[in-house]
């Protein structure tokens, strides 16, 4: 019965429902909005450094993240690779070797990184689209690609032979000569400082250990189920491996994006201050405005316990709308911002651009952002309903029903 | 007008929860405008200080060629030296001076290697003008190791896996272009704001590296400069250019031009959620001011009726919402003031709100600070908006019927 | 010439199917100093016809010319200034702003009008005086009492000088004392002064003190009649 009084309530005064449904909708829009912005710069920074770089997950052998020696890696065949490669959520799966050289040309010494590309496969993405002159290395050949300031630092070119030195497996000695083939320019002044990109064959040659690597880079799914995917990885794995997060490989970007977490927080509260003060104006001015009603409802004989339970469900039915009309609304606008970022221009974006960064501000599509704010605000509608429950309680139907 | 003025005042003191409610939102809407803005510039304020006070200083000298090509060879022509000195002491808005040689090379452990950027100093003069000395995580100084000591970041300490007292390899190239090795003590782990430079950059002393580059006169690639007033850096470093010859002043947004980025971005961010929280509050007004129009159809009907015309009908509710938000606009800002004048000088603790792993430092506590003149622009910024939502309810009051408007309940 | 002169009147609703003439060709005229009673039933369109002469709603068809202006060609803010100068409304609900004192309720109009202060405060003092009110002057509409508020709204209706007052359902809300002492004084006001009064009521009190019943029924005038008093 009441269910029924209290719809049909809904419905009489459309112009009072449509004014606090439109209240609650805009509060889940603009605190979901706000998240949007925030969590969508985060996913981006954990992009840009992660996927195309280190992978989400790595697997090394123990002890390799602690003293990166080439006697530290491990070897492909003793990897579950098909296995893993099979695991829900896991994407792609890349063996990587990386081992620290000495490059000399001329005079010039540098110290360098130097990467192994699989050449029979296609070439990762990042050196893809690093590559600004030149070609990828002949399979055949000792042929490398060189990160623009480190060829700028020795004064290379392409063309020109250079000198690796280093220490292999088991020191064995490493020293090889490589022609440059290309050069990268990845916009991150700390890959062009110190990058060479071989063919991963040719460096484990080199290393004299064929099959050996440093570490296999797990791309996921989805980024969001981390540590399952981890946990799932390591259990196909024994003890002589160990299993990394990109939170444990690179822990100043997480902290980074926890600052920012931690900063968005508090701007979310300040919000949501405000997003409360605005919805309490409208279920304060709805309740004056229903005084006259609800003393006429107690006249004629209903009792406060009933009066006060029409309001909560007629409240909790237009917060619930509310909360879903605020939702259904604030999608396809992360959706266009997500989809057309808000794009920085001029002199800024360059520089953006220099740190490795695509200079746009994207917003994320994250569904929970949408599922957590919106029951933030369904809560705060529903502590509000208080309000109309404290007006009837006091409420004197004479005076109620006096203009 | 007058009338209309007063009427609309007296209307505002009528419904005073209503007007409470429009009057709040301001208030708030201030408030929060503000202590948004000044949490961003003072996170942004306190980083940028940081990093010019230990790394940049306000304006460098560097001899041309070094800043084509950063090399040994390219420094300072020893000849100049003693002008540039005396041109730097001489200019009456400098506070402190340093001078320190720079070379590239490569610092070795059992743990890996690094490419590093070696600045031998004088550390008397170091501690004067930079904020290293007191930037140390662990060790000292340069007052325990006699042979070698060296200062390295934190970054570059984890990478290879250092601590104090441990010795690390660094090589570089002489004069004469031939590689030399020697071994430094760990003295100091030092930490910036910023992860990059720890990880690339460490001190030793000047002598030590004069010994090592077998350089025969004194070889000075770069001075650090602190001046009084760091609004003043162009002007500074223009006026020493004029008087210097074979090197170049530059003042730190030339320098370092990320940070000036940094301003650009964290202003971009803050303007994205100062709009969204002036629509929440422009919303918030609409909304009440709409329900007093409509609670007041009878009475602006008749106003109508007995001949006010729309325009008076119009100005008098905006004049409703504009009374309460002039009102509105002190305190907002009084709160305002004092928030931030409190959590400038107490601070707020991020490590208290999320729940992160910070590393020890100081990053996880922001101070507000705040560009005066924001809170006159962030004030009328809010005034206007609250003033412009004002419109939309008033507008609608203009369609009344004023026979329907009369006769409704 | 005539204050009112309303020629084929013609308003219809819509409503659904159906079509309502809530006045259906009416024709009338009302002479300076007259003290007119429109009455009807609920429905009968008497409160749709006052609108139209008050130049608060628009008629379907017809025109309405007062005090020589045919007002059916006014629009927008004319039309409010035309009211503003020729007549004078008061209403069942009292209608009196809520946070203005009697005498700026009053005063109100004539400030609107843009009258000088002096005349201003010399008429309303007046205005308050004959309708018996010259104590209450300082007192806000909600420490007035029904009959009190009435008689601010009909010193209200006045202070501009209109050609005539229209007074719709004035004493539905008064009880008998406060009624008669209304009547009284706009009887009064009609007898010593000629203004010229137009009522739409069904309350037997008012039609009895008229000189002139107009009754109306389905939009349409069932009777015009005269009383000599």
């Amino acid at each position: 019965m009441l269910l029924k009084l209290a719809w049909k309530n809904i419905w009489r005064n459309r112009r009072r429902t449509l004014i606090t449904i439109s209240a609650i909708g805009f509060a889940v829009l603009f605190a979901v909005m706000m998240r949007s912005v925030n969590q969508g710069v985060e996913e981006q920074m954990v992009k840009t450094s992660v996927e195309n770089r280190l992978g989400y997950i790595q697997i090394h052998t123990q002890g390799y993240w602690e003293e990166k020696a080439i006697d530290n890696a491990m070897f492909a065949d003793d990897i579950p690779m098909q296995k893993i490669e099979n695991l829900h959520n896991v994407a792609s799966i890349a063996p990587a070797l990386e081992v620290g050289m000495i490059v000399s040309f001329k005079n010039n010494s540098r110290g360098t990184f130097m990467s192994g590309i699989d050449l029979n496969a296609e070439p990762p993405q990042l050196v893809k689209n690093a590559l600004i002159a030149g070609n990828f290395p002949d399979i055949n050949k000792n042929e490398v690609l060189l990160g623009i300031e480190l060829a700028d630092f020795i004064d290379a070119e392409i063309g020109d032979t250079l000198v690796y030195l280093g220490v292999g497996y088991h020191g064995a000695s490493a020293a090889g000569l490589y022609v440059v083939s290309g050069l990268l320019d990845f916009h991150m002044p700390e890959l062009n400082r110190l990058s060479s990109y071989v063919g991963l064959s040719n460096l484990q040659e080199l290393m004299q250990a064929p099959g050996i690597l440093t570490s296999i880079n797990i791309n996921l799914n989805q980024p969001k189920k981390l540590l399952e995917t981890q946990t799932a990885i390591q259990k196909e794995m024994t003890n002589e491996y160990e299993v990394m997060t990109w939170k444990e490989l690179l822990p100043d970007l997480e902290q980074l994006i926890q600052t920012s977490i931690a900063k968005g927080y508090i701007m979310n509260i300040i919000l949501y201050l405000i997003i409360s003060f605005v919805m309490f104006g409208t279920v304060l001015m709805a309740t004056q405005e229903r005084k006259y009603e609800m003393g006429v409802l107690q006249a004629i004989g209903m009792k406060r316990r009933k009066a006060m339970a029409l309001v909560v469900i007629e409240n909790v039915i237009i917060s619930i709308f509310g909360v879903i009309v605020g939702a259904l609304g604030a999608f396809p606008i992360m959706y266009y911002f997500h989809t057309n970022p808000l794009e920085i221009t001029g002199e800024q974006a360059a520089q953006i651009q220099e740190m490795g960064i695509d200079p746009v501000i994207p917003f994320s599509i994250d569904p929970m952002i949408l599922v957590n704010h919106g029951l933030v605000v369904l809560f705060i509608s529903i502590l509000l309903i208080l309000y109309p429950i404290m007006i009837i309680r006091k409420l004197k139907p004479v005076e109620a029903m006096k203009l | 007008m007058k009338t209309i003025i007063k009427i609309a005042w007296r209307n505002v003191w009528r419904n005073r929860l209503r007007s409470g409610v429009v009057f709040g939102s301001v208030v708030i809407g201030i408030w929060a405008g503000l202590f948004v803005v000044a949490m961003s510039q003072g996170m942004l304020a306190q980083q940028k200080r940081g990093m010019l006070e230990s790394q940049i200083s306000n304006i460098q000298i560097h001899a041309d060629s070094y800043l084509a090509d950063p090399k040994l060879e390219n420094c300072i022509p020893p000849n100049e030296l003693a002008n540039i000195e005396t041109v730097i002491a001489s200019a009456p808005e400098v506070k402190h001076f340093v001078k320190r040689s720079i070379t590239m090379g490569t610092g070795t452990t059992a743990s890996g290697f690094s490419n590093l950027k070696i600045m031998g100093i004088d550390p008397e003069k170091e501690k004067e003008t930079t904020t290293i000395s007191e930037r140390l995580l662990s060790g000292s100084y340069f007052t325990t190791f006699k042979n070698k000591p060296v200062l390295i970041g934190r970054e570059l300490a984890d990478e290879l896996n250092l601590e104090v007292g441990k010795s690390l390899n660094l090589s570089f190239q002489n004069i004469n272009g031939e590689f030399v090795q020697a071994g430094f003590k760990v003295e100091g782990i030092f930490a910036t704001p910023s992860l990059q430079y720890d990880k690339s950059n460490l001190f030793i002393l000047q002598s030590d590296f004069m010994e090592l580059v077998e350089a025969d006169a004194e070889m000075i690639h770069e001075y650090a400069i602190v001046i009084d007033d760091l609004e003043k850096s162009t002007a500074v470093s223009e006026s020493i250019n004029q008087k210097i010859n074979g090197a170049k002043a530059q003042d730190w947004a030339e320098i370092a031009p990320d940070i000036s980025y940094m301003d650009e971005a964290s202003e971009l961010g803050q303007n994205i959620i100062l709009v969204i929280i002036v629509f929440a509050l422009a919303f918030g007004i609409v909304n009440t001011m709409l329900m007093a129009v409509l609670e007041r159809k009878r009475e602006l009907g008749m106003l109508l009726c007995i001949g006010m015309n729309k325009t008076s009908v119009f100005l008098m509710i905006m004049i409703e919402t504009i009374c309460l938000s002039v009102i509105a606009a002190p305190i907002g800002l009084m709160l305002a003031w004092g928030t931030i004048t409190y959590f400038g000088i107490v601070g707020i603790n991020l490590e208290s709100v999320g729940d992160a792993l910070y590393k020890a430092g100081i990053d996880s506590m922001v101070f507000t600070a705040i560009d005066p003149w924001a809170y006159v622009t962030i004030t009328i910024f809010i005034l206007i908006a609250s003033i412009i939502a004002a419109i939309v309810p008033a507008r609608k009051a203009l369609k009344y019927n004023p026979a329907e408007a009369v006769r409704a309940v | 010439m005539s204050v009112i002169k309303t020629e084929n009147l013609v308003k219809t609703y819509t409503q659904g199917d159906y079509t309502i003439h809530a006045v259906d060709d009416v024709s009338l005229e009302i002479q300076k100093g007259e003290f007119t009673v429109i009455c009807g039933p609920s429905g009968s369109g008497k409160t749709t016809l006052l609108n139209i002469i008050g130049g608060l709603d628009e008629p379907t068809s017809g025109k309405v010319t007062i005090h020589g202006q045919e007002i059916t060609q006014l629009k927008g803010n004319q039309l409010i200034d035309f009211r503003l100068q020729n007549i004078g409304f008061v209403f069942q609900a009292y209608n009196l702003i809520p946070v203005l004192t009697a005498k700026e309720n009053v005063g109100f109009v004539m400030l609107l009008q843009g009258r000088p202060e002096a005349e201003r405060n010399a008429r309303t003092e007046e205005l308050l005086k004959a309708v018996g009110l010259e104590k209450e002057m300082k007192k806000k509409p909600t420490q007035m009492s029904g009959g009190q508020q009435q008689r601010v709204a009909v010193a209200r209706a006045l202070a501009s000088r209109p050609q005539f007052i229209l007074a719709d359902e004035p004493t539905a809300n008064l009880d008998s004392a406060s009624t008669e002492n209304l009547l009284d004084i706009m009887a009064k006001m009609n007898e010593e002064e000629g203004i010229t009064f137009v009522f739409s009521t069904h309350d037997q009190r008012v039609i009895d003190r008229a000189k002139r019943v107009i009754t109306v029924e389905d939009g349409k005038i069932l009777k015009d009649e005269h009383f000599k008093k």
